[in-house]
């Protein structure tokens, strides 16, 4: 097994696997605020003065561009097709200072790629993040083909979870599965929605002993969002809440958390 | 993993819940004391099966093939060299395509498997060839020297082979293929027109090959290939297209048409040796409907030529993987 990974080292012009920095977003369950999470992330990065670069990876229903209220120009779609390539298919997000690749919104046409088109995008964007501080892909749910091929790439991969116990299960799922395939991988959790600080360290802890228990892992805690109804608001006028609520509790977590991330 | 939450007026009621419910295996990942109530615990037990099950699609995945173990799947690798080879697209699509249902580890076999899956191989014949082969293509493919090599292999072996050339027109034509034959002992006929070819043909009756070198052909020249098409259909003769690799692929393609409209249903590539990528030779073939007949990969005569088949077309193509696969062969491990 382990020879395969040599052979893939050797074997010419095949992009390296992992680079430091980008960031997968992603979480076993829907419904968690993944989105949210990896768009303030993104916004926070970039507060902090990091050329960022926001990735759709929810190819069967991407909605970074609805969130945020784009009409991008450009979407994935059109790389898929080969009319532009991937560095062509981004859109600035002015009020954001980031840039974003959109999917291809609300058709889910794109779920469905095959394996090569799949890996040809994950080789671009992984030589796309040459040219950038930071990538963040939002991934979509789930443990499905496209999320694992997008997952390959990142250094690091945030999980994100709530405090419900069908989300902490998907969350464990997907750090068993990860773990299974790359036990050196760099896999943070994120507790999203927590009632309080402590709340949500109590959910991480629940996590972590699942996690060294079973696993004998021990992923380290990314940062807790606490609950705030800022977050819906911001969501539902499509205003990033960085922008709309800086001070607010969830936005001073986010940036505390992309604070650590950035610090190492 | 199954998580349950346990309430209980005591830690130690709710302990002997936890382990009536799930079995002595459960661990404890969560306890809170609740105002006036007593205790919740929350409990989790590790069942396999049940896990993936609920997160499997249709097709369960081997976990152990999730994010890639150790490298990419070696469907990716695959569809990365056919990326590098520079294959069209759609053909690159259509051969990951084949291997939806194919399982292994190997990459090598993975290619392997697509392009047998895709393309079809037929060699031209070591020994008797029940007509004659006429080599076709485009000025400057390297038919002479293919020839050449055709005949030192039936010589090599003593067989009776027949040699003939159209080539008449280009300057030094003959006496290029003419330096191989002297050497060889062999008589070469010229011909210049489809009359004497057919009449030549019917000279060399009798011998196990007869070897038929033509004089490049310009694909997009109508006159030029009605010529071509002349000699062609004067006599029961195979045209079998010699292309180089390392063209564009759409040229290759179109190329590849206009000699299959002449009747040619056989690739043999040339200067394997001079280009590092194929998906011309790929794109040629699949869009022609033309067979893998041999390669060329040196301009010595007598190393000849090789008989392609999916494995051997899988190793030129990964030439990396194929040096790795060796050196761990060599070492006695395995991949």
């Amino acid at each position: 097994m382990n020879d395969l990974s040599a052979m893939m080292a050797a074997s010419a012009n095949v992009t390296p696997l992992r680079q430091r920095n980008i960031l997968a977003v992603a979480s076993g369950k829907g419904g968690v605020g993944k989105t949210f999470f990896s768009i303030s992330l993104t916004h926070a990065l970039s507060k902090l003065g990091r050329k960022t670069l926001l990735f759709d990876g929810d190819l069967g229903l991407a909605n970074v561009d609805i969130q945020l209220g784009l009409m991008p120009k450009r979407d994935l779609g059109q790389v898929i097709d080969g009319m532009v390539t991937l560095a062509g298919s981004t859109t600035r997000y002015n009020e954001g200072g980031f840039d974003i690749i959109a999917g291809r919104s609300g058709s889910g046409s794109l779920a469905n790629l095959p394996p090569a088109k799949l890996t040809q995008l994950r080789n671009d964007l992984t030589d796309l993040a040459r040219s950038y501080d930071n990538i963040v892909i939002d991934l979509g749910a789930g443990v499905d083909r496209n999320v694992r091929t997008f997952t390959a790439p990142a250094g690091i991969s945030l999980v994100v979870t709530t405090d419900e116990p069908t989300s902490i299960t998907d969350a464990y799922a997907f750090l068993k599965l990860s773990y299974q395939a790359n036990p050196m991988a760099d896999l943070r959790i994120v507790v999203n929605m927590a009632q309080t600080r402590a709340e949500g360290d109590k959910t991480y802890e629940t996590l972590l002993a699942a996690c060294r228990k079973f696993l004998g892992k021990s992923p380290q805690l990314a940062g807790i969002i606490r609950r705030d109804m800022k977050v819906r608001e911001s969501i539902k006028t499509q205003t990033p809440l960085l922008v709309r609520s800086p001070t607010s509790d969830a936005a001073h977590d986010i940036m505390a958390l992309a604070q650590k991330l950035t610090a190492g | 993993m199954r998580l349950k939450s346990f309430h209980a007026p005591s830690m130690q009621e709710a302990m002997r819940l936890v382990r009536e419910v799930l079995g002595d295996d459960a661990i404890i990942v969560a306890t809170r004391e609740e105002e006036g109530v007593g205790v919740r615990v929350t409990a989790a037990i590790e069942e396999d099966e049940g896990m993936l099950a609920t997160h499997a699609p249709v097709a369960a995945p081997n976990p152990l093939r999730f994010l890639e173990p150790e490298g990419p799947e070696p469907i990716d690798v695959v569809a990365d060299a056919l990326l590098r080879h520079g294959v069209p697209a759609e053909l690159n699509q259509r051969l990951v395509d084949s291997l939806e249902d194919f399982d292994t580890r190997d990459p090598m076999m993975a290619m392997a498997a697509a392009l047998d899956a895709v393309f079809s191989f037929q060699p031209l014949p070591d020994g008797k060839a029940p007509r004659p082969f006429m080599l076709v293509g485009p000025p400057g493919g390297g038919k002479t020297l293919t020839v050449a090599k055709l005949c030192a292999r039936c010589a090599l072996q003593k067989r009776p082979v027949g040699v003939i050339s159209t080539d008449t027109i280009r300057a030094g034509g003959i006496e290029q293929l003419q330096a191989f034959t002297r050497v060889l002992k062999l008589r070469l006929i010229t011909v210049e027109d489809p009359t004497a070819l057919s009449d030549a043909v019917e000279v060399s009756r009798g011998m196990e090959q007869v070897l038929v070198d033509s004089a490049g052909r310009n694909p997009y020249n109508a006159q030029d290939m009605k010529d071509l098409r002349e000699f062609v259909t004067a006599t029961d003769i195979e045209p079998v297209l010699v292309m180089p690799a390392g063209l564009d692929p759409v040229e290759a393609v179109e190329i590849a048409k206009a000699f299959r409209a002449v009747g040619a249903r056989r690739l043999l590539a040339t200067r394997m040796d001079m280009a590092r990528r194929y998906g011309s030779l790929l794109a040629a073939a699949h869009e022609a409907g033309l067979a893998f007949a041999d390669v060329s990969a040196t301009t010595k005569v007598a190393d000849g030529l090789t008989a392609l088949t999916p494995t051997i077309l899988a190793k030129m193509m990964m030439p990396e993987l194929q040096a790795e696969q060796r050196r761990a062969k060599q070492t006695g491990t395995h991949a």
